[in-house]
């Protein structure tokens, strides 16, 4: 509505006027009071507060839930160096709200749980089903839907105890690594919200990352260790393959190379590297960084209809991509279309092995559709068909369908020199 | 504003179950059922450019009955008013304010509409003129923040459930549209009377965008199942985005905007009311009805126990108002043309603007 093109039709009184600008006056300063000791009542200040940065949650030998929160300690003095950046706490109990209330009791400081920014699930309780936390989470009104997910077949306590100098705690450790090496990680960026999402959906198992222990490398010959942050001898984390769940259960875990096959099959690949024998050269070895990749999940015709549907036996996965050479180890240098030609069929044929060895995993193994050819099934399908007809067998269907990889990559550029240096003999 | 500013909170809710995927679409459906709707009233409103509603009733057919439609419509405004307060109250209650009573927020909400309505619709339509731009803004930048954390895949099967659904959906969508009947209460006091239709339909075209891109982009953010069990969907959008790690947690800042946008168009639907009440009682000002209507407007938005309750009366609402929306213009219409009406009559709200 124009109010330009409106009456100004009220003309009130000057004494009408007056006593409207009392009013107003009244009103305002009734507004700057209630917002002045708005919080006065229960305030909290900073030093109150903690700030839960992860949270473990595994099942115990006897079947108990145990939750460990890693909380950071904010401190007026941060390049102090004894002093401690991050907490770690522990409670048990029988249900995962009932062990997170637990924890409230054992802090001194008001556990924050808005800044949580990884989420670990020990490989004990992510097999018994991670739904058991979903509900008390989802429910939580400063949990955010962002966090990071991992799953871990380490302990749970000494994944979030992990000493690193990157980072000043754990869980922000794995969240540096997810966001800003996204593009060299062989794990899923898996959030809760995409947890949230996929447990539900039978097309679309979720792949969640997985966090592991692993020792720490020697610096070889760095003072104090100082390059990789950790002492020689202890551990570190690495994130690295995943975990695969069936609903809301894991049921078996991902190499990084898997990984890597199954977020192609999925057009989740951020980036991916990796070294292969060199085409007609024995002993050779070339490397590569795959910049785009594309996936295309081909059904028969007729699928539309409820009972083709119902009965999807053959399908075709295609992948078509580009890679980058990085890294030339042989005698044969790629001078020739038809050396290349030849490299872009081995490329392929690589590739195509390691979607092969996926997909005889996912039908196998795993039993459950990592692939997400269901979810590519539900796009074709009338909802009322795919929800009634097709998803409560379709795990089923997964495990018999004839599932056939056509992947076809093209190398596109060859880095700043056209050769490699030829030392002299 | 009317349209969609308490409607979008949780429409995504209520849609998304009806028409599955192709919930987005089912609202853009109901904003053109809703533009035809807003057409009628147009043609209302240029063949009675002096009247309100109830003017209208009483010119087409006669004071008593006039009187009874008046009062239908002012049953109308109240079912909005009390479920739209509720729905506004309950978002801020869940989400941020816990500990504080829903009574307690209810009353500030109605105290902030009393005094809008006391200052009349013009200041109400500049303030929204004022929130309006304000709003828009929010709802682009939570949109911009959102596409990252999106996947629009959710979106497919492209029609959902199927054509049927998809119709009942839209006709579910219409009902937010179908809201904007509201304005006839005070549809006279625009200057240029000519240009009441499109005003209208402006407004439920731009209002139920909104409303589709907020469903739409809730469907890609949370899924089709995700969406039917969070409270309030588009603030779960509003909790998932953010800038970097520097703009987070920023849901309050949309919720305080979306707020003062609801509180404006409760504040015109509760001035379409008591004006409306005071034309069937041949009052000369509006004004002695706010308190007695504000406590019956506190009252009627509790009576929902709880969170469930609500929505069950919501989905009420959308499932039957709209067909009142459109009987409405749709029977003064007719009454008029067979009558012959046209014009003349005065109310209370010209009385009192006087």
């Amino acid at each position: 509505m124009s109010v330009t093109g409106m009456h100004a039709r009220t003309q009130p009184s000057a004494a009408w006027a007056g006593q409207r600008q009392r009013r107003t006056v009244v009103v305002l300063v009734c507004l700057l009071v209630a917002a002045s000791i708005t919080g006065c009542r229960d305030a909290r200040e900073i030093e109150s507060v903690g700030f839960v940065l992860g949270l473990g949650i595994d099942e115990t030998a006897d079947g108990r839930i145990e939750v460990w929160a890693q909380v950071a300690l904010p401190s007026a003095k941060p390049t102090e160096g004894e002093k401690q950046e991050s907490w770690r706490v522990r409670s048990v109990g029988d249900t995962v709200w009932d062990a997170v209330r637990q924890l409230n009791g054992k802090s001194t400081k008001v556990l924050f749980r808005a800044h949580v920014r990884a989420l670990v699930f020990g490989e004990r309780f992510a097999r018994g089903g991670v739904a058991r936390a979903l509900d008390a989470l989802a429910r939580d009104k400063q949990f955010r839907y962002k966090s990071w997910v991992f799953v871990t077949s380490d302990p749970v306590g000494d994944v979030l105890g992990t000493q690193t100098k990157q980072s000043s705690s754990a869980a922000l450790f794995l969240d540096d690594i997810m966001r800003n090496t996204a593009r060299s990680l062989t794990a899923p960026r898996s959030r809760f919200l995409d947890l949230l999402t996929s447990i539900e959906q039978p097309g679309d198992q979720p792949l969640l990352a997985r966090v592991r222990l692993v020792e720490a490398e020697d610096v070889g010959g760095q003072p104090e260790g100082a390059a990789g942050g950790q002492e020689v001898g202890s551990k570190e984390l690495r994130v690295e393959g995943s975990a695969a769940l069936r609903g809301d259960r894991l049921v078996g875990w991902l190499d990084a190379e898997d990984t890597a096959m199954a977020l192609m099959v999925c057009n989740r690949l951020e980036a991916y590297s990796f070294i292969m024998p060199m085409p007609g050269d024995e002993g050779g070895t070339i490397g590569f960084d795959m910049i785009r990749s594309h996936a295309d999940t081909l059904f028969p015709e007729g699928i539309r209809t409820p009972r083709a549907a119902g009965q999807v036996t053959d399908v075709v996965i295609r992948v078509t991509g580009t890679v980058d050479i990085r890294e030339v180890l042989s005698s044969e240098q790629l001078m020739s279309a038809r050396s290349l030609e030849r490299l872009e069929a081995g490329i392929s044929r690589h590739l195509e092995a390691g979607v092969r060895r996926l997909i005889d995993f996912a039908q196998n193994r795993l039993g459950c559709d990592v692939l997400g050819i269901g979810e590519c099934a539900r796009h074709r399908l009338p909802a009322k068909v795919w929800e009634e007809d097709v998803a409560p067998t379709w795990h089923d269907q997964f495990r018999t369908m004839r599932i056939v990889p056509d992947i076809r990559f093209e190398v596109g550029k060859r880095g700043m020199t056209m050769q490699s240096p030829k030392p002299i003999d | 504003m009317i349209v969609f500013a308490t409607g979008f909170l949780a429409a995504a809710r209520i849609l998304v179950p009806a028409a599955g995927t192709a919930a987005w679409i089912s609202a853009l459906i109901g904003g053109a059922i809703g533009l035809g709707i807003a057409g009628l009233a147009g043609m209302l409103a240029a063949r009675f450019p002096d009247q309100g509603l109830v003017g209208m009733a009483e010119r087409v057919f006669g004071a008593p009955l006039g009187k009874l439609i008046g009062l239908t419509f002012v049953a109308y405004c109240s079912v909005v008013l009390g479920l739209g307060s509720r729905e506004s109250v309950l978002a801020i209650w869940i989400a941020f304010l816990q500990t504080t009573p829903p009574v307690l927020i209810s009353s500030v909400f109605y105290l902030l509409i009393i005094y809008a309505a006391y200052l009349g619709i013009e200041a109400i339509a500049r303030v929204s003129l004022i929130f309006f731009s304000l709003v828009v803004i929010s709802l682009v930048l939570l949109t911009a923040l959102a596409i990252p954390v999106a996947a629009p895949t959710r979106l497919l099967p492209i029609v959902g459930n199927g054509l049927r659904p998809l119709i009942h959906g839209g006709l579910l969508a219409a009902s937010y549209a179908a809201e904007s009947v509201v304005v006839l209460a005070f549809i006279r006091h625009l200057k240029d009377k000519r240009g009441a239709s499109r005003a209208m339909a402006t407004g439920v075209a731009v209002g139920m965008v909104i409303m589709s891109t907020a469903t739409g982009f809730g469907v890609m953010m949370l899924g089709v199942r995700g969406i039917s069990r969070v409270t309030f969907p588009v603030l779960e959008t509003a909790r998932m985005v953010g800038f970097g790690q520097f703009l987070e947690r920023a849901e309050i800042l949309f919720l305080a905007l979306w707020f003062s946008a609801a509180l404006l168009k409760l504040a015109a639907v509760f001035y379409a009311s008591i004006t409306s009440i005071a034309d069937v009682l041949g009052l000369r000002d509006y004004r002695p009805l706010i308190i007695p209507y504000a406590l019956l407007g506190t009252a009627l938005s509790l009576i929902p126990k709880t969170v469930l309750e609500t929505f069950d009366y919501l989905g009420m609402f959308v499932k039957y108002s709209v067909w009142y929306a459109i009987a409405l213009p749709v029977a003064l219409l007719i009454g008029a043309l067979v009558r012959g009406s046209r014009r003349g009559g005065e109310s209370v709200s010209d009385r009192d603007a006087r």
